[in-house]
C-alpha cells in the first residue's frame, strides 16, 4: 500500500518541469528523509499558494489579492503598459528593475501550428483596459519568433484606434554578443534600429 | 544506420517536452520531413529553428521508419529579416503552413523546394517602393506549388476559343484561362483572371485587389481539387496563417 502511495508520488513529481522519473525518486527520497525540515513546511507552503495565489483581475499576473501588488502600486506609471506573453516574462523583465509602468499578460501567442487563436488570447480585457486606462503608450514585449512577431503586429493593428503610442522591444545584438557569431536577421534587425551616437 | 546530409526550409517548430522541438523542414531532397531536434533551452537552436529560415541539416536515425534526430545550422535567417514588416511575415506564415498542410512526407519535390528559395530570396529584399510587388510572387509560387502536386493551372489562353487575347477568367472545372466572349453566359460562374497572370484588364481598383483575385484561384484549386480530394473532413480546410494573409490583403 506504502508503495503504491509512493509510487503515485514519485510519478506526479516527475510531470514537473524539468524532472524525469530518476530525479523524481531522489526528490522524493530526499524530502521523507527530510521530513520535519522540507517534507511538512513544503506541503503547508503548496497548500498555502493552491488556496491564495490567484490571477489578477487587471493584468493577468500571480498574486495572493485579486488586483496584485504591482496594479496596485501607486508608484508604477499608470499611462504605461507593457504587454508580456507570460507571468515568466513579466518576472524577466522586472528584474531589469528598469521599468515602472504596468504589465499586461496575453496568456500565450498567436499559432496556426497549436491552432491559438486572438480569442484565446487576453486582447479583449487589453481593449477594455485602455478604455478604462488614461494609456499613453503600449509596449509589445513579444518572443523575436515568427509567431510572436505575427501577434505584436496583430496587437498593434487591433490597438491602432486607440490613438496612442504603441511600442516595441528592440531587437539586435545581445550584451556580449559577438558579431562573428551572430545569424544575419540579427545583424540585419540591429542594423536597422541602429541609434544615433 | 541510415543518415543524410541536405538543405531545407524550417516549416513549423512543436516544443516537445523539456528539450526537444519537432521540426518540420522541407529538404531539397528528402521533401518535407520531420525530426526530433533537442536543445530547446540553447537560445542559438531556437533562433536559428524558425519557420522559414534556410538551413543545412544533417538526419540519423537508428531504423528508416523513425522520426529520427536532427542536427542543423542555418544558412539564411529569413525570418529575422522580415520581423518589421507585418505582411511579410504572414506571407511567410503562410507559406510554411501551406507547404505543411498540402505536402506529404517524405516524397521529393525539387521544383516546390526550388520555387520556395526563390520567392524566400525575394521576400528578404528590401523595397522602397511602397506597392508590395512581392506579393505577385507569392501567388505565382503558390501556382507553381499547384503545378507541382498535379493541379497546374494553364493561363495562357483560352480554353474554348483558343484566343491568347482577351482572356479575362479562370475556369474552375478546369484550370484553364478563358476569355470574354469564350465565357459566354457561364461568366458569374468563372474566377477572375488578375492582370498580372495574364488578364487583359485588372480586377479591381487597386494592386492589392489584384493579388486577392490571384489568391481567390489559388483557394479554389487547394481547396477543391486537392484537399478535397483527402478523405478527411479536418483536413480540407486551408491554413488559419494563410486564411489571416488574405484578411490582411483585403485591408488595403
Amino acid at each position: 500500500m506504502s508503495e503504491q502511495i509512493l509510487e503515485k508520488l514519485i510519478k506526479k513529481v516527475s510531470r514537473l518541469p524539468g524532472l524525469g522519473p530518476r530525479s523524481s525518486r531522489r526528490v522524493v527520497l530526499h524530502l521523507l528523509k527530510n521530513k520535519e525540515k522540507y517534507l511538512l513546511p513544503l506541503i503547508n507552503d503548496l497548500s498555502q499558494v493552491a488556496d491564495n495565489i490567484k490571477s489578477c483581475i487587471e493584468c493577468g499576473n500571480l498574486d495572493q489579492d485579486e488586483v496584485c501588488e504591482i496594479c496596485k502600486n501607486p508608484l508604477r506609471k499608470n499611462n504605461l503598459i507593457c504587454v508580456v506573453e507570460t507571468v515568466a516574462d513579466l518576472w524577466a523583465l522586472e528584474r531589469t528593475q528598469v521599468y515602472d509602468g504596468k504589465y499586461h499578460i496575453l496568456g500565450g501567442v498567436l499559432s496556426a501550428i497549436d491552432g491559438i487563436n486572438p480569442e484565446q488570447l487576453n486582447i479583449n480585457s487589453l481593449e477594455s483596459r485602455l478604455k478604462k486606462q488614461n494609456c499613453t503608450e503600449v509596449i509589445i514585449a513579444i518572443s523575436a519568433t515568427l509567431d510572436g512577431q505575427t501577434t505584436a503586429h496583430y496587437i498593434a493593428d487591433r490597438l491602432n484606434t486607440f490613438n496612442i503610442k504603441i511600442t516595441r522591444l528592440a531587437h539586435g545584438v545581445p550584451i556580449g554578443g559577438e558579431l562573428d557569431f551572430l545569424d544575419d536577421g540579427t545583424i540585419a534587425q540591429a542594423l536597422k534600429a541602429r541609434n544615433e551616437m | 544506420m541510415p543518415d543524410w546530409v541536405d538543405q531545407g526550409i524550417i516549416l513549423s517548430v512543436r516544443k516537445y517536452g523539456e528539450k526537444g522541438l519537432i521540426t518540420q523542414i522541407l529538404t531539397e531532397n528528402h521533401g518535407r520531413h520531420s525530426g526530433w531536434l533537442s536543445g530547446y533551452s540553447n537560445k542559438n537552436i531556437v533562433s536559428q529553428a524558425q519557420p522559414g529560415n534556410i538551413v543545412s541539416v544533417s538526419w540519423k536515425s537508428r531504423l528508416v521508419e523513425q522520426m529520427g534526430n536532427y542536427r542543423i545550422e542555418l544558412i539564411s535567417s529569413v525570418s529575422g529579416k522580415i520581423f518589421d514588416n507585418k505582411l511579410k511575415i504572414l506571407a511567410l506564415s503562410a507559406m510554411c503552413s501551406l507547404l505543411e498542410k498540402i505536402l506529404p512526407e517524405r516524397q521529393k519535390y525539387e521544383e516546390v523546394y526550388n520555387a520556395s528559395i526563390a520567392f524566400l530570396n525575394l521576400i528578404i529584399i528590401d523595397d522602397d517602393r511602397n506597392i508590395d510587388y512581392w506579393l505577385e510572387g507569392y501567388v505565382k509560387w503558390e501556382i507553381g506549388v499547384l503545378g507541382s502536386i498535379g493541379f497546374a493551372l494553364k493561363l495562357t489562353e483560352c480554353a474554348v476559343t483558343g484566343s491568347k487575347n482577351d482572356l479575362y477568367f479562370v475556369s474552375p472545372k478546369t484550370g484553364k484561362a478563358v476569355s470574354k466572349h469564350g465565357a459566354g453566359k457561364f461568366a458569374p460562374k468563372l474566377l477572375a483572371l488578375p492582370f498580372f497572370l495574364g488578364g487583359f484588364v485588372h480586377v479591381g481598383s487597386n494592386f492589392y485587389n489584384e493579388i486577392v483575385a490571384g489568391l481567390k484561384i489559388t483557394t479554389y484549386f487547394f481547396e477543391n481539387k486537392l484537399l478535397a480530394s483527402i478523405n478527411n473532413e479536418k483536413s480540407n480546410i486551408m491554413p488559419k496563417a494563410r486564411t489571416r494573409f488574405i484578411e490582411m490583403i483585403e485591408k488595403f
